[in-house]
């Protein structure tokens, strides 16, 4: 959707971002009706045939998928098609970069996207059997009886989970095919997105070759983002399918970069490290030096340590003794008649 | 009618005659009556300054309900009371914090109760009295006073540490308040009288006005707390009773920042401006150094004493760059704070009473056994972060935007707090109150009793309420806070310099 922003196609990306709102949200809510199913364990190494047990999050999931990839007809289709045209057709500096990213993106989601919906509702059963990698790092909290019991058998959720489900993978299909032509190139966004047509034409360009939604669904099936997306679909069923060796080979071969990519680049850690552990040892420091050492230490605590060891030296004078006080009279009285009386 | 009486002057003495007769109700034998004595006090004492707010002149920026009698007329010292837009909201706050104090000592003081209730219902009175007095002796007197209760409430019914705790900040306050009587008796010297009103009109050098400047700055520095001389009020906090650091955080703090406006801003207006740049510096040391310090406390009060350090930066920032959004800002920000420290020590004081442990480290999912608590704990800490809808949002979100119109970097700096702020108090409360029940205690813990829930409940409606409609508080302070900033636009330099 920023791609969008960035070619200054405003509208294509407001159409993007309700598109994505319904399918993502579906994914998110399928996801959760899964982990409800599978007694909180969130882990898809651990799932699997989830078709049988769960019809309508397995459909709605489904559907959800194949409007993120991109497929023609489906909502997700229509947003990410144009966003993709309009970067094609700018000539902005990085647009050639961004054009190819896009690209990219596209076959990388549907790869992933699909391996999840393989590994979850498709493939072996496998939450019955030993799990290798409970010890794991588990980034969510531990719950001491999370997952399914070996006997058990996950089923699908209440109507309360699987109704929005449902209610959600109606315009996740349909939302893209009904809106696009008056959200792009129609009076939907007149008055409020302006674009300067001369220095940014995407959205001119993309409204000649546009020819109705259908027209547009049919000529998607001959486009680059299509063929990706479907390579990116047809690999993952390779890998998690039919060969699922395949993967654990190449994870084994190229362990660097599966833990470089398993550890999110290193961003998690830095902001561990550098932030969070920072301004706490900054914090530590402020306060252990600053506030305790230096200014109670010093300061406060300092001055009063040091009346009481001026009070304890000066407290001497108030012996108590008669004579040296009178001692100390005689002394003072020759002082004064000596040095201070004016002759 | 209602303006014949002289308000001000019952709002001050019927909590102080209510604390002296609830000390007559003697030893802890008739502590019931005590209480409830105190409780109808505190709300005559409540009562009475309603009239303040509304007979009120919203359009006039000067003192109104103003009450002169002769007092000491050898030095010319006044019984002279009057308020303003700045000082009524935070009379208003006094009375209503005394009330939710009595209340929320209720059960938990056992012992020498009479003379509890009466500490506060006295503090009360006194502090009224400091932030009506427009006579530079009258007020000392107030100032002075005040500090009596609180050294007796934190001695006595304190933690473990209290004596240091109680000492230490009964000394430090008042060797910045002896610098400001020296302030006063030059002030004296040059106009022959103690009346505000005359030292506001007096010309005066810029060096001298630095000085006298400098010696207000000693006292009030101390008081709200303003880095580096803050080190007194953690220590305070942790060992103060529950009710003890509900009025230090809400009121006493105020008081300093009050004193700003009334004293040394107006009375030395070119050392203001002169000074502006240190006195924004310490701000935001406050708000930034603090915050960093706030984040790595283990103790429950150190770090909400320390959040109240740096949301008190944020009234000083407000305070020195001298335009009406930076104004208004710090004085809604010391109302706003008033009700959401109050609220987070009370829940502090919830914990306290229930596990005898201030330590983070001794808590985790007390959500899980007292939710309604837990959702009263969250809000106000989500108040305390700043979150927009929350009156903690309104006054730091005008301050940030007064900040801008004069400097873009004290803006960036005091916007941190809105990072830093959220840091500190989400983590303590996701250490505290969510994750797993850590031990068998935490377990074992009762919700809230009925009266904790209607205190915390009365707070959270006033915090959510200010949240989304300050106007009440902006409208008073208006006229005022013009009339101030226009006099701190002259100088007052004598003409030739």
């Amino acid at each position: 959707m920023t791609v969008a922003l960035g070619v200054s196609a405003y509208s294509v990306a407001m159409f993007h971002l309700m598109t994505h709102a319904f399918f993502k949200a579906l994914l998110f809510l399928a996801a959760g009706s899964v982990i409800m199913a599978m007694h909180h364990d969130q882990d898809i190494r651990n799932m699997g045939g989830l078709r049988k047990y769960m019809p309508i999050t397995w459909i709605t999931s489904l559907i959800g998928s194949l409007a993120l990839i991109g497929t023609p007809l489906f909502s997700g289709f229509y947003s990410k098609d144009s966003i993709i045209e309009a970067v094609k057709y700018s000539d902005i500096a990085g647009s050639g970069f961004a054009y190819f990213a896009v690209l990219s993106g596209v076959f990388v989601t549907a790869f992933y996207s699909f391996r999840m919906y393989f590994l979850v509702f498709h493939s072996k059963e496998r939450w019955m059997e030993a799990k290798p990698h409970d010890a794991h790092h588990d980034d969510h909290a531990h719950d001491e009886h999370h997952g399914l019991a070996p006997h058990e058998k996950p089923h699908e959720q209440k109507w309360v989970v699987t109704l929005p489900l449902v209610l959600l993978a109606i315009p996740s299909i349909f939302i893209g095919y009904i809106a696009i032509e008056p959200m792009l190139f129609g009076d939907f966004f007149k008055g409020v997105i302006h674009v300067d047509q001369a220095a940014h034409p995407a959205m001119s360009v993309l409204a000649s070759h546009f020819h109705g939604a259908a027209a547009m669904a049919l000529h998607g099936l001959q486009t680059w983002p299509f063929w990706l997306a479907l390579a990116g679909v047809l690999l993952s069923w390779l890998f998690y399918m039919k060969r699922p060796d395949i993967p654990a080979a190449i994870k084994q071969r190229f362990d660097l970069i599966y833990r470089i990519l398993d550890n999110k680049y290193g961003f998690d850690s830095f902001n561990d490290k550098f932030f969070a552990a920072g301004s706490r040892w900054l914090g530590d420091k402020l306060w252990q030096i600053g506030d305790v050492r230096l200014i109670d230490g010093a300061v406060v605590n300092g001055t009063a340590r040091l009346i009481g060891r001026i009070a304890g030296v000066v407290r001497q004078l108030q012996s108590g003794l008669i004579y040296h006080y009178a001692f100390a009279m005689i002394i003072g009285a020759f002082l004064l008649l000596t040095f201070f009386m004016k002759v | 009618m209602m303006t014949d009486l002289p308000i001000i002057s019952l709002a001050i003495w019927v909590p102080i005659l209510a604390g002296i007769a609830v000390l007559f109700t003697g030893d802890d034998r008739r502590a019931c009556l005590a209480r409830w004595m105190a409780l109808a006090g505190s709300i005559a004492g409540f009562l009475v300054t309603l009239p303040l707010y509304t007979e009120f002149n919203f359009a006039d920026g000067g003192f109104q309900f103003q009450e002169r009698l002769s007092w000491i007329p050898a030095f010319n010292i006044h019984y002279h009371l009057g308020v303003d837009g700045i000082s009524v909201p935070l009379i208003l706050l006094t009375s209503f914090i005394t009330m939710v104090v009595v209340v929320a000592g209720w059960e938990v003081i056992e012992k020498r109760v009479a003379q509890y209730m009466a500490s506060f219902l006295i503090m009360s009175g006194l502090m009224i009295g400091v932030f009506s007095a427009l006579d530079a002796i009258l007020y000392y007197v107030f100032w002075e006073a005040m500090l009596i209760p609180m050294f007796l409430v934190i001695g006595i019914w304190g933690g473990q540490n209290r004596v240091y705790a109680t000492i230490k900040f009964f000394l430090y306050t008042l060797l910045g308040s002896l610098l400001m009587l020296v302030a006063f008796i030059y002030l004296y010297h040059q106009t022959d009288s103690f009346a505000l009103v005359d030292y506001y009109r007096l010309p005066l050098a810029l060096p001298v006005q630095v000085l006298i400047f400098l010696a207000f700055f000693m006292a009030f520095a101390v008081k709200i707390p303003m880095w580096p001389v803050h080190t007194w009020l953690p220590d305070a906090h942790v060992e103060a009773p529950t009710g003890g650091s509900v009025v230090l955080a809400a009121i006493m703090l105020k008081l300093g920042a009050y004193s700003f406006l009334r004293f040394a801003m107006p009375i030395a207006p070119d050392a203001a401006h002169y000074l502006a740049g240190f006195m924004i510096t310490l701000s935001l040391i406050s708000i930034v150094y603090i915050a960093f310090v706030a984040l790595v406390q283990k103790d429950m009060k150190k770090l909400i004493a320390y959040s109240s350090i740096s949301h008190m930066g944020f009234v000083t920032l407000g305070m020195f760059i001298f335009n009406p959004l930076g104004m208004e800002g710090a004085i809604v920000q010391m109302i706003s704070h008033g009700f959401i420290s109050g609220a987070m020590f009370l829940c502090v004081g919830v914990l306290y009473d229930r596990m005898h442990s201030r330590q983070i480290a001794d808590y985790g999912g007390v959500a899980n056994t007292m939710p309604t608590f837990a959702a009263f704990a969250v809000l106000f800490a989500m108040a305390n972060a700043g979150l927009p809808g929350t009156s903690g949002f309104v006054g730091e979100f005008l301050v940030i935007l007064g900040a801008l119109q004069v400097n873009f970097w004290y803006a960036f700096l005091a916007a941190l707090t809105l990072i830093f702020g959220a840091a500190y108090t989400l983590w303590m409360v996701k250490r505290v109150f969510y994750g797993e029940i850590a031990n068998q205690q935490v377990a074992a813990l009762k919700d809230l009793s009925k009266r904790e829930f209607f205190i915390l409940a009365v707070l959270a409606l006033l915090v959510i309420g200010f949240g989304v409609y300050p106007a009440p508080i902006t409208e008073l302070t208006n006229a005022s806070v013009s009339q101030l900033l226009s006099h701190l636009a002259q100088s007052k330099l004598p003409a030739g310099y």
